[in-house]
């Protein structure tokens, strides 16, 4: 459950971190296209920072990033994980209130998240499953329509490229070409094996027009553009609630188109300028039929994309009357390092300026401690007359005790003290011994105390002067000196030494005196 | 009446030659579709009852024949999904020549009028 809530707070973290970056991405980009206008047309640029959006989101996710974080973290308290599955009658709200009785200083020590921040983080991650169920619905869509236009539509063949005006002067290397009677755009469609897509209308333009129209398509493809396109796709798709991450996509997709005006036009005579532009108009009048009643039926949804698309194409056209074509404004090789350089600063500053949400184990107290703040726990408790203990899990999955700490009704063997220093637990030889606790093996050794009477037996030191013991074990599989965490197997439960039958001995000592491992142990005090 | 993109196959397959069984118009577009020939069928049953295609029995076999005009059908067809396309809200995955937004009339005149005042002789 910890796992699951940290999850969730690291995911809108993430995603508020992606739309923030985005977001000051776009702001940039926009401030540095107002000096050098030329940075419209670079579609590494427009990428670049669709990447970095979706860098930093993934680099707030990953947990690694945590340790990078110079702000303070956000803690959330929270009991060491207790068996609860194996003890249902164990509620949680039982283990924190025995936490809280046990464990004031500590509860006070952390910050806890607030309850309202957690349902939000909870609340994002299904709206997010929605959104984005959603927006894949709509691509699966809109990809059925595209494939019932290219269904409808004729191949052409060489011998009707050859018949086409616009495939004059074509190279010989060109995807495939369908022909559609519906008006609409020239496209390249398709990722891995993309078609090229020319209305029969077309072929109602002039044919120096017509051919400027079928190399603006063909340089998409030659250039790649729409492996680029898919990218953008992928990235608009899984982050569909960062708006300036569309707006970032737009640019890319603008860029592409003033990229291949230029391309098409940089080898070709001034006149064909005029041409192109008119041919541009022309196309978006065709386009007009394809809305019955043309804009007057969709004024409303349509108004706003609308405009842009025309602020778009007006660009275009202003870009094909500079003399250099906007070539001369194009970024130098130093300008895309500065840029990429930028992205970086960009995502390092997301990672390393966000507060990390950390679960926080209480841990144990340092007895005498050298922290400031364990001087301050000391005296918290040394007033209250009592040491605070940590919440440690049982070290077996089922917990049945045979025998518990105190002194013994019935004497197991005639050499037994009277008072049994440890609790007996029920276990089958082989069962998965598990450590209460983080710690570091102190002992693993057939002889402990010089003795064989234990068996095999297995010390952790947990710090604080806290160390468990566990005996009569029939495997030990870490060695002296090895760091282990709560709930790590650490061996297996056996008959070894003297016992009267299979099952685990353990106790549990502070600063070298034995205790009473239920005072750490809830599920031990459970009925 | 739109058909759906498997339909407007197994239709283009009765245009290039008909009459033919379902099991010939199954090995026409298995390759293209990738489904089962009870798919085939099943489509083939819904098309009948749309009346997309019509059934005869010729030498003991149920044969198909399409019931649409191809040239009239693909036109429609390819309107419709023209119209879909170019209206789609989605970002679509096409690079279009003239972007993926259509503009509206008055845009379109101030468009024009850029046209007309483009720089006479060297720009």
């Amino acid at each position: 459950m910890g796992s699951l809530m940290s999850l969730m707070l690291a995911f809108l973290q993430a995603s508020v971190t992606c739309v923030v970056v985005a977001a000051v991405l776009l702001a940039v980009l926009a401030l540095v296209r107002r000096h050098w206008p030329g940075v419209a047309s670079q579609r590494l640029v427009w990428l670049l920072a669709m990447a970095a959006a979706a860098g930093a989101f993934m680099l707030a996710l990953a947990p690694a990033g945590a340790g990078w974080r110079l702000l303070p973290s956000i803690e959330i308290a929270r009991p060491a994980p207790v068996a609860a599955g194996a003890f249902p009658e164990l509620a949680l709200d039982d283990v924190l209130g025995g936490n809280d009785g046990d464990d004031d200083g500590l509860a006070r020590e952390s910050t806890p998240a607030p309850r309202w921040l957690l349902a939000l983080s909870g609340g994002w991650l299904l709206c997010y499953g929605a959104g984005l169920g959603f927006g894949v619905a709509r691509l699966v869509r809109a990809r059925r329509a595209l494939r019932g236009l290219l269904a409808c539509a004729t191949p052409l063949d060489a011998r009707a490229l050859a018949g086409h005006a616009g495939f004059d002067g074509a190279p010989d290397r060109m995807p495939a070409v369908l022909e559609s009677g519906a008006p609409v755009s020239p496209m390249l469609a398709g990722l891995l094996r993309p078609v090229l897509l020319l209305p029969r209308h077309l072929r109602g333009f002039d044919p120096a027009q017509q051919q400027l129209m079928v190399a603006h398509e063909l340089a998409h493809w030659q250039r790649r553009d729409h492996w680029w396109l898919h990218a953008s796709l992928l990235l608009q798709t899984v982050f569909w609630f960062n708006p300036a991450l569309k707006a970032l996509a737009g640019g890319l997709s603008h860029a592409q188109e003033l990229g291949c005006d230029r391309h098409v036009l940089a080898r070709r005579p001034v006149a064909a300028r005029r041409d192109y532009a008119a041919a541009l108009v022309a196309q978006l009048k065709v386009q007009l039929t394809v809305r019955p009643g043309g804009a007057i039926g969709l004024a409303a949804p349509f108004a706003g994309a609308g405009s842009g698309a025309a602020a778009a194409v007006r660009e275009r056209l202003g870009q094909l009357r500079l003399p250099d074509l906007g070539g001369s404004t194009r970024l130098a090789a130093a300008g895309k390092t500065a840029l990429g350089a930028c992205c970086v600063v960009v995502i390092g500053a997301a990672t390393l300026l966000q507060p990390a949400f950390a679960w926080r184990t209480p841990t144990p107290p340092v007895a005498g401690a050298a922290a400031p703040d364990g001087a301050a726990h000391a005296a918290l408790h040394a007033s209250r007359g009592e040491a605070v203990l940590p919440v440690w899990q049982a070290p077996l999955a089922r917990v049945k005790i045979n025998s518990a700490y105190g002194p013994r009704p019935v004497q197991p063997t005639s050499q037994a003290s009277p008072f049994h220093h440890g609790v007996d637990l029920d276990a089958r030889r082989g069962t998965a011994l598990l450590a209460p606790a983080d710690g570091i093996v102190a002992e693993s050794t057939d002889l402990y105390q010089g003795q064989a009477k234990f068996g095999k037996v297995i010390v952790i030191d947990h710090g604080g002067g806290l160390r468990s013991m566990y005996a009569h074990l029939d495997q030990r599989a870490v060695r002296a000196g090895a760091f282990v965490t709560a709930g790590q197997a650490i061996g297996k439960t056996g008959n070894t030494g003297k016992t009267t039958g299979p099952h685990l001995h353990f106790e549990v000592e502070r600063d070298g005196q034995r205790i009473d491992p239920q005072r750490l142990i809830a599920a031990l005090r459970a009925p | 009446m739109t058909p759906s993109v498997t339909e407007l196959s197994l239709l283009k397959c009765l245009w290039k030659q008909q009459p033919l069984s379902a099991r010939e118009i199954h090995g026409a577009v298995e390759q293209e579709l990738g489904w089962s020939s009870s798919s085939t069928r099943k489509t083939l049953e819904r098309m009948l009852e749309k009346g997309m295609v019509e059934q005869h029995t010729a030498h003991g076999v149920q044969v198909y024949t399409a019931a649409l005009d191809k040239v009239e059908t693909l036109a429609a067809f390819a309107h419709d999904f023209g119209k879909r396309v170019m209206e789609m809200d989605a970002p679509l995955p096409v690079n279009m020549f003239t972007g993926s937004k259509l503009v509206d009339q008055q845009e379109l005149a101030e468009l024009e009028q850029l046209l007309q005042d483009w720089p006479a002789g060297k720009v």
